[in-house]
């Protein structure tokens, strides 16, 4: 597969800002997502990855402006290409979604009208952003370039979806996602469904439509094998907090933030027996969270200053950024102490 | 050498689907397999391979759950699908299941002790309580928990990885020789998957319990499993070593497979962009030769001719069927056992009474011996071992071979287009029958309600119809995709029209003209979709020409999947009465009397979980304030047979039965027999509340007693009303929710929210965190003139099931 581009571009497609999403309950709120900020640039693929309940599918809903109440949007700023979604009226943000911003969804089984031909599926998001000014030949001619685009046969254009493969299906769906060329395709466990073969195959068309198309890509997973596969940087998030956002050469490499750390190790390997390592998932009340580092309650180097400041991200890298106080300049000491006694226990 | 635990040996399973008109097509999942466990020391043997291969289907076979087309499953030397009732038990007790939805096994209405008191009660494990407490917590210690830490929860307040840890230390506690574990960390985060693979390593390690771990995922194999089968489509592609066959794959699918797990190096990417054969191919594939071919890049003719046999590899015990290999040795039918580790103290003390096993096993390499002459020769051989005290007898005896069914093609896509409804419920989220019956000359507005049921209307051929679809909610509209909730059905079943959101316009209507195809039965099935966005809908019918009125009413509507939907029907509970002999889920009411004594009978189809000590339950029986009363289930010691429950109602008025939401494994019908002690009058008590999917909350007997009350919406899982108020206006609101809730875990459920006029937040509605299913009044001044809203839902929480809510203003 072609390797990304190596630098990438500095040109800002989406840039997220203080993005908070709680999910409102008596006792208060439940907070989701908890202020996050995050560049997303042209041409990328920025891999989201978490535990179940870290926010991740909750910050790309956000983003696609789909949060379902008792979910609200409390602050924050979501720009795409200098638009500000959350300003968009209701009928321009739907012209806005698929030309913008477009969502690859989770089950993309479920996801297709079982009574209507895939033809009819695509022509219908092409049409209602667009109009019915195209001929059938035009419409056709563009279909099977998207076709072409995700690897799919032209036979399949006057089929139903029952009759076609899980794969092929989350495959029309890629194609539907790309088909109004947006700015930003977010993916949100596009192949999770999948087997192993077929969930490769999937991902790189994913990749490879990417490139050719020259979308910006949020793929949501939590396999991280796969993302190493597919994208250029990852950003780790932990209870609504984003922890760690870096070129995923350097998260593999060297993990920085503690919990990239404890998620890089507990990767399941088939190169290598490894003793297993046991974790407990989130363990604090999602109303409460601790008071500094969201981290901390888990983290075996915290001390006291994490409870008292909330670290703020760290520039550690280019387009690397961690949230942790052991990389702030004035700890470095205590950082190397603490990798010390944590590589030789 | 050591004896087997299990042998499965020419293991054959069939599915025939009982298409329309007699189009029956089979589906061969399981194909001659032979696997071999050995009694010790204790391993873990991996079925892995991809949705198809037929690996759940083993699973099943072995539990019990389902029955071989052909071929033997033998444990500890007796053929399983001869046992009698009592070996059938000891079985149960030796061979153990831990499942893939570590929420689907436990009832949510008990804390976790309540799963030990099931197992200490099913297999009288002791009736010294302290004892019993001891082996309850040895049993937690096992897999890393502590009785303080978890007895005292429910379900939902513990992790994933602690419930099917939990799981294991039931498994533990009934000291099986054997748990067969179907995905048992797919649904955990892949951080806590840790603490079940090292539960599960413990148990081999320390206390000889074998697994028959299936698995798609390849890693986890890896890290903790002893010998590996890769299945592909109901054959052994490969078996051997776990770290030999996924370090170095030798049949080309395993090959492929090993290839595409995604390698955790950003560095070290997939090389090669692969591609998949048409779906022509792969359904053209020879029935006779590798089933593979159509795919494999090293295809030969002779490929087709017959399937490959299992080749020895160059490790030890490593065999793979592909021709490739054809100049190596063919490999016994006897499949190899691998052992890498050290026997341990655990597994040598438990190899008492080794004498007879060990003539067992001399037995069966006679038999091993013989059954190949005789597969050879083309004859189906069958073998009996017996067991006459401390005799050994093997009768071997041969039929002619079987006829080796043919597995039709599966039908081209030409053909599957026409999908045929059989109008009854699947576990599964499929389609339920209906019977209103609407007369399409005339505009009806058929439901605003968040349920999924069925209707049917008659139609005629040729005749015009127009169907006008007004949804609630945004739905996916603009995004292209659609979002689904429904389908129409001809009367030979075949799609006629499918229901969804107005693709462009978001709650607008939707109109489709529709000409029937036949005269006939035409039915409206709504569900089982789940959908973004969509929260009600409104379908209107317009004929053309008139057809005969012909109401029927609806005798139950269709719930999504898993969730509860209501019905009509009156139960005398004073007669027997047989309610239904069908796998659908609905309820019934009866009224009843308080001190009432009633009989519960119960008589489940299908072989449900009995005997595994796990429940399945079906349904529960609430009381007139929404109480629970009774959990259906059945017999936990008896299959499909009778169980009786006896019950005294708590309070006048109607009772309720609902039918699901579980989905069990195994049960496949019921009858339920209401007997009362003394009559009660029959009264047709309406269910006032329907529940939404997933465990999401649904609309009451909303009373609204404000004022002006000006109720906007009825629709959707989430809905909302509207009700006028003036600043400072006291108002008493109560709320009686069904299900027990959280209450009294102080934990609170809530499921909705009152705004003031310019949207600030009034009022959380909820459980009474005390007294679950009781009242729970609030008073509330008003803040503001102006328009109030009620926005109920979309919570989906444990245990709430329904509410009422009646707003009762205090000055009035």
């Amino acid at each position: 597969m072609e390797k990304q581009m190596e630098n990438g571009s500095d040109r800002v497609v989406l840039k997220v800002e203080k993005l908070r999403i709680h999910y409102a309950t008596p006792q208060g709120d439940v907070i989701a997502v908890s202020d996050i900020s995050f560049n997303l640039y042209e041409g990328e693929t920025l891999g989201l990855v978490g535990e179940s309940g870290c926010g991740k599918s909750t910050t790309a809903y956000g983003i696609l402006q789909l949060v379902q109440p008792p979910g609200y949007i409390v602050n924050g700023s979501i720009e795409v290409d200098g638009t500000e979604v959350l300003n968009l009226s209701e009928e321009e943000l739907r012209k806005f979604r698929w030309t913008g911003l477009s969502l690859i969804p989770q089950g993309a089984m479920n996801s297709l009208n079982p009574t209507m031909r895939v033809k009819d599926q695509i022509i219908d998001v092409i049409e209602s952003h667009e109009g019915e000014k195209q001929s059938k030949e035009q419409l056709r001619d563009r279909i099977y370039g998207l076709f072409q685009n995700v690897g799919l046969p032209n036979r399949i254009y006057d089929m139903y979806p029952h009759e076609l493969s899980g794969g092929m299906k989350q495959r029309v769906c890629i194609a539907m996602g790309v088909a109004l060329n947006p700015t930003v395709v977010i993916a949100d466990e596009a192949t999770s469904a999948l087997d192993v073969v077929v969930q490769r195959i999937v991902a790189q068309t994913l990749v490879k439509v990417k490139d050719e198309i020259g979308v910006s890509l949020i793929v949501i997973g939590h396999d991280m094998g796969l993302l190493a596969q597919i994208v250029d940087r990852i950003a780790v998030m932990y209870a609504g907090k984003m922890v760690e956002i870096a070129p995923v050469e350097n998260i593999y490499a060297e993990p920085l933030h503690p919990y990239t750390r404890l998620l890089i190790d507990s990767i399941p390997s088939i190169k290598e027996r490894k003793p297993l390592k046991i974790t407990e998932g989130i363990t604090h009340d999602p109303r409460n969270p601790p008071s500094g580092c969201i981290f901390r309650l888990r983290c075996p180097f915290a001390w006291e200053h994490c409870a008292e400041v909330e670290p703020a991200p760290i520039d550690a890298d280019y387009k690397h950024e961690v949230a942790c106080h052991l990389y702030d300049e004035r700890f470095e000491e205590r950082r190397a102490n603490a990798f010390a006694t944590f590589a030789n226990p | 050498m050591p004896s087997p635990l299990l042998q499965i040996r020419d293991a054959t399973k069939i599915y025939f689907s009982g298409g329309f008109l007699g189009d029956k097509k089979s589906v061969v999942a399981l194909d001659n397999f032979n696997l071999t466990i050995d009694e010790s020391p204790a391993t873990i043997t991996t079925i892995a391979g991809e949705s198809g291969s037929g690996k759940t289907t083993l699973a099943n076979l072995v539990l019990g759950f389902i029955k071989l087309t052909s071929g033997k499953i033998i444990f500890e030397g007796e053929d399983i699908t001869d046992m009698t009732d009592e070996q059938l038990k000891t079985y149960r007790r030796n061979v153990q299941a831990v499942f893939q939805d570590p929420f689907g096994v436990y009832n949510p209405f008990y804390r976790i002790d309540h799963i030990f008191d099931l197992v200490n009660n099913h297999f009288s494990l002791s009736d010294n309580q302290s004892e019993y407490r001891d082996m309850v917590e040895a049993g937690l210690n096992v897999v890393g928990l502590y009785g303080e830490d978890v007895l005292r929860k429910y379900p939902h307040q513990l992790s994933g990885g602690q419930r099917q840890r939990i799981m294991m230390a039931r498994a533990y506690m009934i000291k099986p020789r054997l748990i067969v574990a179907d995905e048992p960390v797919s649904m955990v985060d892949a951080s806590l998957r840790a603490s079940i693979l090292d539960a599960m390593l413990r148990l081999r390690d320390d206390h000889n319990i074998s697994f028959l771990y299936i698995t798609h995922d390849l890693s986890t194999a890896y890290q903790i499993g002893d010998q590996i089968y890769m299945l592909y489509q109901g054959t052994t592609a490969e078996r051997g070593a776990a770290m030999d066959v996924i370090d170095a794959p030798q049949h080309p699918y395993v090959q492929l497979l090993i290839d595409s797990v995604p390698v955790p190096d950003p560095t070290d990417k997939w090389d090669v962009d692969i591609s998949l054969p048409s779906e022509e191919e792969m359904r053209t594939a020879a029935s006779e030769g590798c089933r593979y071919y159509p795919r494999c890049p090293h295809r030969m003719d002779k490929c087709l001719v017959a399937q490959p046999p299992l080749y020895k590899m160059d490790k030890a015990k490593h065999e793979a069927a592909c021709y490739l290999y054809e100049e190596n040795e063919v490999a016994p039918i006897e499949p190899p056992m691998l052992v890498n580790r050290p026997i341990t103290e655990a597994a040598v003390a438990s190899s008492a009474g080794r004498t007879r096993e060990l003539l067992v096993a001399a037995a069966l390499i006679v038999i091993a011996f013989v059954a190949g002459v005789l597969i050879a020769a083309n004859r189906e051989p069958e073998v009996v071992v017996e067991t006459v005290t401390e005799e050994v007898i093997v009768v071997v005896t041969a039929t002619p071979a079987l006829e080796e069914p043919t597995a039709e093609p599966e039908p081209t896509a030409a053909e599957s287009a026409i999908v045929v409804p059989d109008f009854t419920l699947s576990p599964e989220g499929a389609i339920a029958k209906g019977a209103l019956t609407l007369n399409v000359d005339t505009v009806d507005e058929i439901s605003e309600e968040n349920e999924r049921h069925s209707y049917t209307f008659a139609g005629k051929a040729g005749q015009e119809v127009t169907v006008k679809l007004v949804t609630g909610g945004a739905g996916l509209s603009g995004t292209g995709f659609f979002s689904p909730f429904g389908t129409v059905y001809g009367p030979d079943g075949q799609f006629v029209l499918a229901l969804g959101d107005n693709p462009r316009r978001p709650g607008r209507s939707h109109r489709e003209q529709l000409a029937l195809p036949a005269d006939g039965a035409y039915t409206v099935v709504i569900g089982p979709y789940e959908r973004v966005g969509i929260e009600g809908y409104t379908i209107v019918f317009e004929g053309e020409e008139p057809a005969a009125p012909e109401i029927v009413v609806p005798d139950f509507t269709l719930s999504p999947e898993g969730a509860i939907a209501k019905g009509a029907l009156t139960l005398n509970v004073d007669t027997v009465d047989e309610i239904s002999e069908e796998n659908e889920r609905h309820s019934y009411t009866f009224a009843g009397k308080a001190g009432q004594e009633v009989t519960v009978k119960l008589v489940t189809g299908g072989a449900g979980l009995s005997g595994t000590g796990f429940f399945s339950p079906f349904g529960t029986v609430y009381g007139p304030d929404g109480q629970f009363v009774l959990a259906l289930g059945d017999n936990p010691q008896r299959p499909g047979r009778s169980h009786r429950e006896q019950l005294t109602l708590p309070a006048d008025g109607a009772y309720t039965v609902v039918i699901g939401p579980y989905e069990r494994v195994g049960i496949e019908g019921y009858t339920i027999v209401f007997e009362g002690e003394e009559p009660a009058a029959p009264a047709i008590v309406v269910p006032d509340f329907t529940l939404s999917p997933d465990g999401a909350i649904d609309k009451g007997a909303l009373t609204l007693d404000v004022d002006a009350v000006n109720e906007i919406a009825e629709e959707g899982e989430r809905h909302s009303y509207t009700f006028e108020a003036a600043a400072g206006q006291q108002v008493t609101v109560r709320l009686v929710t069904g299900g027990a809730g959280l209450s009294g875990t102080g934990f609170f459920s809530p499921f909705g929210t009152i705004w003031g006029p310019d949207g600030q937040f009034a009022l959380a509605l909820g459980d009474n965190p005390r007294r679950p299913g009781r009242s729970h009044r609030e008073q509330l001044t008003f803040a503001q003139s102006g328009t109030y809203i009620v926005v109920v839902g979309p919570y989906e929480r444990v245990g709430i099931e329904g509410y009422t809510l009646v707003i009762e203003s205090a000055d009035g």
